[in-house]
């Protein structure tokens, strides 16, 4: 009897006051932030610059055997002592755009270079630069080539250094916005051993930083 | 009055006025096919939604750092409201452009202010001028600030040469309450009445005005007359019309931060700056504005070299160009405040050459002619074929035509599907979404983002869930990307 009018009272009370019953969730609404107001917003003065790509990166083709022959590879550079990070953070496939991910080289003029420990034929590079924020890294110029020291036999793969600032030739290929796809750059079949990338700052500040590169090929038999 | 007066004074007064009409009508027929050639700028983007808290507050809260005076936004209101357009999402962008469309063509036909100083020929080439030009016709576009300064600016350079001239209160109340407008429009206009003043003040010395009565004490009044009359209006303006005194000086807050804007690295570009924007050549098209009316000035200077008014203008406008250019902050709209006395001395120069060849009817009429095709040809590339062209002088970080597509993806989603805006840069988002009822925007990625669509900029990708629909990018500026995609779980 007690039990009964206990119960009775229950549902009483939890019919009474709103909210009371379990079995009647609601979902959580707040309101959402409204835009912060911002002032003119500065160009970004950077020449020839790619415009944004409409829909999706088109399938680059690569054979079936292709690999990333630069996953794990050793790295040599021109910074002896990069600013942070190490080299060796380019190739330990951690494509993230935060710090600790990528490597920050000095001023002016910086290259580093990959030893794919074998010659090969190269279809595909990638590389990432810097994706936490828009920005465009300058007079970046891809090269391939059998000789350690870039010297003999050098195939320049990509190249938007349109002042020649690196000496690496002037180049008419686009400047382009860093995203985290990555710049996917075609290497047309190169055969190679070194995979060497020049850069000189970018449109935030003169500093070179690199998250990651990719060299997608087989090795030569 | 006889009657038979009454009709010779009425079509006299038709016949001064008629030609201040036809320029006014003549430049909104200009400006118009340009209200809709081009996607919305973050500034008008962020002034619309200013716009619309204004409305919503009944008053204009002042931003001491940034976003200029209430008079742009009351008079968008006052055109706007009584039409029942009070909110972003009943907004059109052309809406909101008509303000300076409408200031734009009353500045051409304000060029007829100066009449009793510049001549009928002066005042009307110049008035075609102010209509015409590619300059003048690209920022009537835009919903910002800058046409009405400068309407308003044209405006008190008459009222205060007419008081410099006359000693009269009543064109010193005048050009006080002008001043007061022009300062509750944009800071800057503090710098460009303070120079206009100093350069009118100075020539006194040199080139008494017509008035035999000047006295060092009544002119010394008259300025007292136009600062109080101008603090008043500023007042007035800032406080809401009274409702809230408290902010009534507010603009005298913002000197400190405006003056480290100005002087900063925040839009920062060299003292050529201006030269390069307007006179040199772009990839869009040759600057003939600028061209044009930059002989013009010089040889209505020159020509006109002994009138104290034409100096004023060309010392004034000197001035003004060499402040502009030394402080690093610059942007191309500014240009405008420099421009409009060089288009008025063009006025003079083009009057010059149009009596020099009074007695060659044929040559006259094709130079004419030939200087309205120029002017036309840059006008149509920057205004209306090209306008955010990255090579156009007159675009300064424009939105990209690629946003239009974003906002076609977009229009297929209900209007209270949940947008989730995360980017450091993602404006003009706010207007392209404005008729979506569920929007937030964070410049940093929340904890946890909801199932649903969302706009990421390139930083805050990584940050994403990996149970993320493949993402398509869209292009806001030149190199400011946005990202769409959609949250799975």
């Amino acid at each position: 009897m007690h039990s009964l009018r206990l119960a009775l009272a229950s549902a009483i009370l939890l019919n009474a006051v709103p909210g009371l019953r379990a079995e009647d969730p609601k979902p959580l609404v707040t309101g959402l932030p409204k835009p912060l107001f911002v002032g003119t917003p500065a160009p970004i003065k950077v020449a020839n610059l790619e415009p944004a790509r409409t829909g999706a990166r088109p399938a680059f083709l690569i054979p079936a055997a292709a690999t990333n022959l630069a996953l794990k590879k050793p790295v040599t550079g021109s910074d002896a002592q990069p600013l942070l990070g190490d080299l060796e953070l380019l190739t330990d496939g951690d494509k993230d755009g935060s710090e600790g991910s990528y490597v920050e080289l000095a001023p002016g003029t910086q290259w580093v270079q990959i030893d794919l420990g074998t010659p090969a034929t190269l279809h595909a590079l990638l590389v990432w630069h810097f994706h936490a924020q828009a920005r465009a890294y300058l007079s970046v110029v891809a090269q391939i080539s059998n000789d350690p020291d870039f010297i003999r036999d050098v195939t320049t793969v990509y190249n938007n250094d349109a002042q020649n600032l690196c000496g690496q030739s002037a180049g008419k290929d686009p400047t382009y916005i860093e995203t985290y796809e990555g710049r996917l750059i075609d290497a047309k079949g190169t055969r190679g051993r070194y995979v060497r990338l020049y850069s000189r700052g970018n449109s935030a500040n003169s500093l070179n930083h690199y998250i990651e590169i990719e060299a997608w090929g087989v090795p030569a038999p | 009055m006889n009657p038979a007066a009454r009709g010779p004074l009425a079509l006299r007064s038709l016949a001064r006025f008629a030609p201040c009409l036809l320029v006014f009508v003549f430049a909104l027929f200009v400006r118009v096919p340009g209200l809709d050639s081009r996607p919305m700028h973050t500034d008008e983007a962020v002034n619309a939604f200013i716009l619309e808290e204004t409305l919503s507050y009944g008053m204009h809260r002042y931003r001491t750092h940034d976003h200029h005076g209430p008079t742009l936004y009351y008079a968008a209101a006052g055109l706007l409201a009584p039409a029942g357009l009070r909110r972003t999402a009943d907004f059109e962008a052309w809406h909101l452009r008509l303000v300076p469309a409408l200031c734009g063509a009353g500045l051409a036909a304000a060029a007829f202010l100066f009449r009793p100083w510049l001549g009928s020929a002066a005042t009307l080439a110049a008035a075609l001028a102010l209509a015409f030009a590619a300059p003048f016709v690209y920022y009537s576009g835009t919903f910002i600030h800058e046409t009405l300064l400068l309407l308003l600016f044209a405006g008190w350079l008459a009222a205060f040469w007419r008081w410099r001239e006359s000693d009269q209160p009543r064109y010193a109340a005048l050009a006080g309450a002008l001043a007061g407008l022009l300062l509750a429009t944009k800071e800057t206009a503090a710098l460009l009445i303070a120079l206009f003043v100093l350069t009118g003040l100075v020539g006194l010395r040199f080139a008494p005005p017509r008035s035999a009565n000047a006295a060092r004490p009544r002119r010394f009044l008259g300025l007292a007359l136009q600062a109080t009359v101008a603090l008043a209006v500023v007042a007035l303006l800032f406080s809401g019309f009274g409702r809230e005194p408290a902010h009534a000086l507010d603009l005298f807050r913002a000197i400190g931060a405006q003056t480290g804007r100005g002087l900063g690295a925040e839009h920062s570009h060299p003292w050529f700056t201006y030269l390069r924007w307007a006179f040199a050549p772009s990839s869009v098209s040759l600057p003939w504005a600028a061209w044009l009316l930059g002989f013009g000035a010089v040889l209505g200077l020159w020509r006109h070299r002994r009138e104290a008014f034409a100096r004023w203008l060309g010392s004034g406008g000197a001035v003004v160009f060499i402040a502009f250019s030394s402080l690093p902050y610059k942007t191309p709209w500014l240009m405008l405040a420099w421009l409009l006395p060089l288009t008025l001395l063009a006025g003079l120069g083009a009057a010059t050459v149009w009596l020099s060849l009074r007695h060659r009817p044929a040559l006259r009429a094709t130079a004419a002619l030939v200087v309205l095709t120029l002017l036309a040809t840059e006008t149509t590339a920057l205004c209306l074929r090209q306008p955010v062209n990255p090579g156009n002088p007159l675009a300064y970080s424009p939105t990209s035509p690629d946003v239009a597509r974003l906002e076609n993806d977009l229009a297929a989603q209900p209007a209270d599907a949940l947008i989730q805006v995360v980017a450091q840069d993602y404006w003009p988002l706010p207007w392209t979404l404005r008729r979506h009822n569920r929007v937030g925007y964070w410049s940093e990625a929340p904890a946890q983002l909801a199932p649903g669509l969302f706009l990421a900029g390139p930083e805050q990708l990584g940050a994403l869930p990996s149970d993320t629909a493949p993402l398509e990018p869209y292009e806001l500026r030149p190199g400011v990307l946005i990202f769409l995609g959609r949250i799975l779980r």
